[in-house]
């Protein structure tokens, strides 16, 4: 139905006359992205403040009109082509910088923004954001959220989720929403992370916070040709085991490296079958012993070839021939379908020879160009496009492509999105209930269907149209007090599923470290389920059942000389399920990211008798919504996590720990400002106030002589070279914050305090209160302030973070802690954060004032547990 | 459409995937942040006419004609498309659809091919100009592609000089040359210990910023250079950015007449699009009996930032500024030369030159660009206003006649006291004596 005249004046009205138009030629210039699929939008608005996207959005929404949102249009999926006309919503004109705030790392950006324009910017204040897809360029960080855009350095840096704190989000109805803000963490659930990676059909971004890294000290580029894509895939392993991640390892295959010497003459060898280019980042004290012990790796994996760059125009000459790739392909055809998918790193060399060998079925051209660290593969098949039998082969082997993926445990796309490109395919890559939990959210976010519609879900099947719950096995307990102990992932489903129909309250519980009164409802205990399902090493992923506890699994991970960096008070007891389930987050956080950014892959059982699966083992994935998102810090409000799959890391070859006491927390605080924005990268920067450090004295058997101090610990981790010279740069920093010299612990007297540290409530021996705020981590000062007004608060920050542990003693006058506490609520919120319950939650709840849950919220609780009957959503 | 038939633009044209690369550096895309103004729109709606899946429309000539030619999408277009040549082709498909107007007809086909009727109508302009009748002013654009949209062109120059560079030869030097027609001229130093070199005369160097060339010149009387002057005619860049490839031929077969006849080392101008365009020569004569003839031309083309390094100076003496340097499209992307003015800036003592963010994007200008879209040519030139202001020069240097004008009126709208001029100019000013006449 064509927009009626009425509409089309309303909706000019609403954007300004000067950014609307129904022009056709216009409208043909909205018709198509860099993918093949066409469609013509019946009017193109160019909004340019968010008000106007509620205008519009509301408007269409009222009339039930197609609204397709749109950034450079580079996605190579479809994803911004508006399959059923109606608005074409263009964001480019909202590409302001909004915000620079280096002293919290952050940056807010409107999302027509492009990608380069913001790191360029960066670099003037020697900042960086990491996420740098090979679009960067023209990309816009709309794009990148709705596309939860990676790059070649993201298996160092992690992709766009692991990047973005905040968002603020016009909802299809026009509803304007903020989820997240400067604060690493958000209280309720992680909407942010769901709206990451849902390719524009969720609702329109219209400012987004990032979080930006000081840039590295010194970057270094290697080169290394082999006659086998076997021993080049070897090197990788072989560097990557030795405890190195590099920030680039870019692989290009024979056909690829043909075409390129045919082009630039970049000077490979005619029997090279694999080029690696790999580039290793950080501080340049530790990277002359690293780039040895690469060189040693790749040559003993018999390289043909191995040069390091020795300057600028050296690593231009080294990376000329995978910059002239994509040139150099079109010497062979004119047009390209760069394919997209990922598969665990260990599959890469069958899978390229697989890709091989379909394109040769289809009579194609094929080469590739891949992330050999990530798995990420964009075989490029070449075509002709005024050749329409050469189409319809190029459109077949892309199919087989994209099984071969699924096949060997690895996504449809990585990056570039499922868009309608790809939708066909997702019955294929996911489980008729992994479907209907995505398709559960999108029906919340756009009940109509009229935003970006034919995007990511193909229409139901009957397998997802047929989902029924199992009847459960045995009959339940007809007591709460004893627990019933789960032992399969479908036990759990079933039991859900019946206490669901009996409306009987249950509470999934695992170490219960973090779980106070269980209160009337039946405790189902995960602690059965215990195996690792699978560890991949090579791959750096581990999946293991949600009973594990966290010593367990870092035991079975130390035995191949690797961790998860998961750092959860009370290891012995603590789950990895449980973990998820409460987010929990020890000092490390710092050094390698947020649970969430670990955290690659969920199972869980839901009260619809299903066990729903989200996320794989790769790092990039953006196949379908991100429903794991939501089962972070849900609290167990969702359904029962029973699986889970972490990234691991290579334990680094040192450890060391350094203890610095400064007279008070501004010192501190400023000193902490001046080491984030340094190149010294410790993996933990945690500031213990006069209070815990008496507690942790007192536990070390000395007698503790109050002095009133504060102590800042750092954790040290990293190749021998790097450490000592963290030690002597924080020693130097710290000289100029305070006289005394920090002390350098040994590696139990760390260890302990690393532990005691984060289980402050154990050392307090006593009935407590467990608060935890979270605030943009320059901004910590006046909360610390206020809740310093009680002595007797145990108070740890984590200085990088900006999250603040409180632990006081429940004693004294009710009407004074209450009083405390909405001082702490004051500062919190004034800081731009929030204050909420830590360990265990039951009673300091009460003391804080109620947070109302917003609508997408309590829908998705409604959705995922109709009859109410697990924990309460955690506000 | 025959225009469209290539096979050229058939396989230019299937090369462009639709990436969306070109849109970082599209001046127009930047300044609109509108997909019809980025060159894979271009390309994508010239593609649907040459496959037969849409008209010629008219309303197609507005999107033909935005495109500034400035070439920074080929640059980062992973396939190498050149959308310029692209556009070429388009417009003079379209002009064979939907006809031109007189006005191009007449400045294209009689004025540009006649340097003395060309000169005297740009003499009517300028008397216009000067004494404020405004009727007159505005026939400016006479000396332009012709547009409805002239309102523009007054604000853009400031005043018209009163004596054009071929009325000043005979005070720089030169002498008509005995054995040639009118039109000739010649000046020969004391002693050759420059090069032997064929000036060539520009039309917006010749009307517009005689005083430029001037300077220019005397930097080669200074380098001991045997110059001569032809009667040549106008390079036939503006026909062929306006898709009239017949009216560019045809100057460019007048001009290899004249020029090739000359004996010289060097052809040379100070004009970055003449000297990029006469390079151009023979790929426009293609297939053509001049083609060879044009190749020899080309040759021996070198713009004035090409030979000025080698000449031997009079050294500089110290000037106080801090300039910057804009890269005319023609000269800096076309040519590649970018590194040679920027060095012999470097020379002077005293000058302090800041790099200019973005400096090889178009200014906006793009030869008569900014009267036909007077508009998106101000926006485009709004960015590069800004980056020159973030610099904090007090001088913006440039290579080329239209750069010139579209920057000075730049400076003058955002009301900054940065002066625009012609690095041939700015390096007299360093290099030659005030008073420094040779005769």
């Amino acid at each position: 139905m064509p927009l009626s005249r009425y509409l089309v004046a309303r909706l000019t009205e609403a954007v300004g006359r000067a950014n609307a138009t129904t022009d056709p030629l216009d409208l043909m210039a909205y018709e198509y992205d860099g993918a093949l699929e066409r469609s013509r939008p019946e009017i193109v608005l160019f909004p340019t403040t968010t008000q106007a996207v509620v205008d519009v959005l509301s408007l269409c929404y009222e009339k039930g009109v197609p609204v397709t949102p749109r950034g450079s249009g580079t996605c190579l999926s479809g994803g911004p082509v508006p399959l059923r006309g109606g608005v074409s919503l263009v964001l480019s004109r909202m590409d302001k910088l909004l915000e620079m705030d280096v002293p919290n790392q952050r940056v807010i950006v409107q999302p027509g923004h492009l990608n380069f324009d913001l790191i360029e910017r960066l670099a003037k204040e020697r900042h960086l954001y990491a996420p740098d897809p090979a679009s960067q360029r023209v990309c816009t960080m709309g794009g990148n959220i709705a596309e939860n855009s990676g790059g070649p350095h993201c298996l160092k840096y992690g992709v766009t989720t692991n990047h973005v704190t905040g968002l603020q989000v016009v909802l299809p109805d026009g509803g304007l929403m903020t989820m997240g803000g400067k604060a690493l963490e958000a209280p309720g659930y992680d909407l942010r992370g769901v709206m990451i990676g849902s390719e524009g059909t969720l609702g329109v971004v219209t400012e987004i916070t990032c979080r930006i890294l000081p840039l590295p000290e010194s970057v270094v580029t290697m080169l290394a040709i082999y006659d086998s894509i076997i021993k080049a895939a070897e090197a990788v392993s072989g560097i990557i085991a030795a405890g190195m991640i590099p920030a680039t390892l870019e692989m290009m295959d024979r056909q690829i490296i043909r075409a390129v010497e045919a082009a630039v003459h970049a000077g490979y060898p005619l029997d090279a079958e694999a080029v690696l280019i790999i580039e290793l980042d950080g501080m340049a004290a530790g990277l002359e012993d690293q780039v040895r012990q690469v060189q040693e790796i790749c040559t003993s994996r018999g390289a043909l070839r191995f040069e390091v760059a020795a300057d600028e125009a050296h690593r231009d000459r080294l990376w000329r021939g995978r910059k002239g790739a994509f040139g150099a392909v079109a010497r062979i055809a004119p047009n390209k379908i760069t394919t997209d998918i990922a598969v665990p790193r260990t599959e890469l060399p069958r899978v390229l020879a697989e890709v091989i060998e379909i394109g040769k079925r289809h009579g194609l051209d094929v080469g590739n160009v891949f992330h050999a660290g990530d798995g990420n593969l964009h075989p490029q098949l070449l075509f002709d496009d005024r050749n329409p039998d050469e189409v319809a082969r190029v459109l077949a082997a892309d199919k087989e492509i994209a099984k071969l993926a699924v096949e060997v445990g690895g996504v449809l796309t990585g990056e570039h999105g499922i868009g309608c490109q790809k939708a066909y395919a997702m019955p294929m890559a996911c489980a008729p209930q992994d479907l209907a939990a995505m398709r559960a959210l999108k029906d919340i976010f756009d009940p109509q269907g009229t935003f970006n519609p034919g995007k990511v879900l193909p229409p139901p099947n009957d397998a997802e149209l047929q989902l029924h719950p199992p009847p459960c096995a045995s009959p339940l307990p007809a007591s709460n007090d004893q627990p019933v102990v789960v032992e399969s992932y479908a036990e759990a489903a079933a039991i859900l599923a019946e206490v669901t129909r009996e409306q009987r309250r249950v509470v999934p519980v695992g170490g219960r470290t973090k779980v106070g009164d269980l209160g009337a409802a039946l405790p189902l205990d995960s602690r059965a389920l215990r195996s690792i399902v699978d560890y991949d090493w090579e791959n750096l992923t581990v999946t293991a059942q949600a009973g594990l506890r966290v010593a367990e699994l870092q035991a079975a991970l130390a035995e191949h000389g690797q961790f998860a960096p998961l750092t959860a008070p009370f290891p012995d007891r603590a789950t990895l399920g449980g973990l998820v389930a409460a987010n929990s987050n020890g000092p490390l956080r710092y050094g390698y990211g947020e649970l969430r950014d670990v955290l690659l892959g969920v199972r869980f059982a839901t009260c619809g008798g299903q066990v729903v699966t989200s996320g794989s083992k790769t790092v990039k994935n953006v196949c379908g919504y991100d429903v794991k998102r939501l089962l972070v810090g849900s609290g167990g409000s969702l359904g029962m996590i029973v699986e889970a799959t972490f990234r691991t890391l290579p334990l680094p070859p040192a450890e060391s720990a350094l203890l610095l006491r400064i007279g008070d927390f501004p010192t501190l605080a400023a000193l902490s400002l001046e080491v984030r924005t340094s190149h010294l990268l410790p993996s933990a920067l945690e500031a213990v106030n006069p209070a815990l450090w008496n507690l942790l004295a007192a536990r070390n058997m000395q007698p503790p002589e109050p002095d009133g101090q504060w102590r800042l610990l750092f954790a040290l981790r990293g190749c021998a070279a790097d450490v000592v010279e963290m030690r002597a740069g924080l020693t130097e920093a710290g000289a100029r914050f305070g006289p005394e010299p920090p002390v350098l612990l040994d590696g139990s007297q760390a260890a302990f305090l690393w532990r005691d540290v984060a289980e402050a409530s154990r050392l307090l021996g006593g009935p407590f209160y467990g608060l935890k705020a979270v605030v943009p981590p320059a901004e910590v000062a006046p909360l610390v302030a206020a809740a310093s007004t009680d002595p007797s608060a145990a108070i740890r920050v984590s200085a990088g973070s900006g999250s603040v542990h409180i632990v006081v003693p429940t004693r004294g006058d009710p009407a004074a802690l209450g009083a405390w506490v909405a001082g702490l609520e004051t500062a919190a919120r004034e800081a731009g954060g929030w204050l909420g319950p830590d360990a265990p939650p039951g009673s300091a709840r009460d003391l804080l004032t109620p947070r109302r849950p917003d609508c997408i919220s309590k829908a998705i609780k409604a959705a995922f547990d109709p009859a109410g009957v697990l924990p309460a959503m955690p506000l | 459409m025959p225009e469209l038939d290539s096979e050229f633009i058939s396989n230019q044209l299937a090369r462009c995937n639709r990436c969306g690369y070109c849109i970082r550096t599209c001046p127009t895309y930047r300044a609109t942040g509108h997909e019809g103004a980025v060159a894979r729109s271009r390309n994508d709606l010239v593609r649907a006419v040459q496959r037969g899946k849409s008209e010629l429309l008219e309303e197609m000539g507005d999107r033909f004609f935005q495109c500034l030619l400035c070439g920074a999408c080929t640059e980062s277009c992973l396939t190498d498309v050149q959308t310029d040549e692209i556009m070429v082709e388009a417009r003079e498909a379209y002009r064979q659809a939907h006809g031109d107007s007189w006005l191009q007809q007449f400045i294209f086909r009689e004025l540009l091919p006649d340097p003395e009727r060309l000169a005297k109508y740009a003499r009517l302009v300028a008397l216009g100009k000067n004494t404020g009748i405004s009727g007159l002013a505005r026939s400016l654009g006479l000396l332009k592609i012709v547009s409805p949209k002239l309102d523009n062109a007054e604000a853009l120059v400031e005043h018209m000089p009163r004596e054009f560079f071929r009325d000043q030869l005979p005070h720089l030097g030169f002498h008509p040359v005995e054995d040639r027609p009118r039109g000739w001229f010649r000046y020969r130093p004391a002693r050759v210990t420059g090069l032997r070199l064929l000036y060539f005369v520009g039309c917006g160097s010749n009307f517009q910023v005689p005083g430029e060339v001037v300077a220019g010149v005397r930097l080669l009387q200074a380098g001991g250079c045997d110059i001569t002057v032809a009667p040549n005619v106008c390079c036939g860049l503006p026909p062929y950015s306006y898709g009239d490839r017949e009216a560019a031929r045809l100057l460019a077969a007048a001009n290899l007449e004249t020029l090739g006849s000359a004996d010289c080392d060097v052809l040379l101008t100070e004009c970055g699009s003449c000297s990029s365009f006469l390079k151009h020569y023979p790929r426009l004569l293609e297939g053509t009996e001049a083609a060879e003839p044009a190749q020899a031309l080309a040759g021996k083309v070198r713009d004035i930032t090409e030979v000025l390094p080698d000449l031997t100076l009079p050294e500089p003496r110290p000037l106080s500024h801090r300039v910057t340097y804009h890269d005319p499209c023609h000269l800096g992307r076309k040519q590649k030369i970018k590194a040679q003015p920027r060095d012999l800036l470097k020379r002077i003592p005293g000058v302090e030159h800041i790099e200019l963010p973005e400096a090889d994007w178009c200014c906006g200008g793009a030869g008569s660009y900014n009267l036909s879209n007077p508009d998106l040519s101000r926006k485009v030139l709004a960015r590069k206003v800004e980056n020159v202001r973030e610099t904090g020069a007090d001088t913006l240097i440039t290579s080329c006649p239209a750069c010139v004008i579209q920057l000075a009126s730049g400076m003058r709208e955002a009301g900054l006291d940065i002066q625009v001029r012609h690095l041939c100019d700015f390096l007299a000013e360093a290099h030659l004596p005030p008073d420094d006449a040779p005769c």
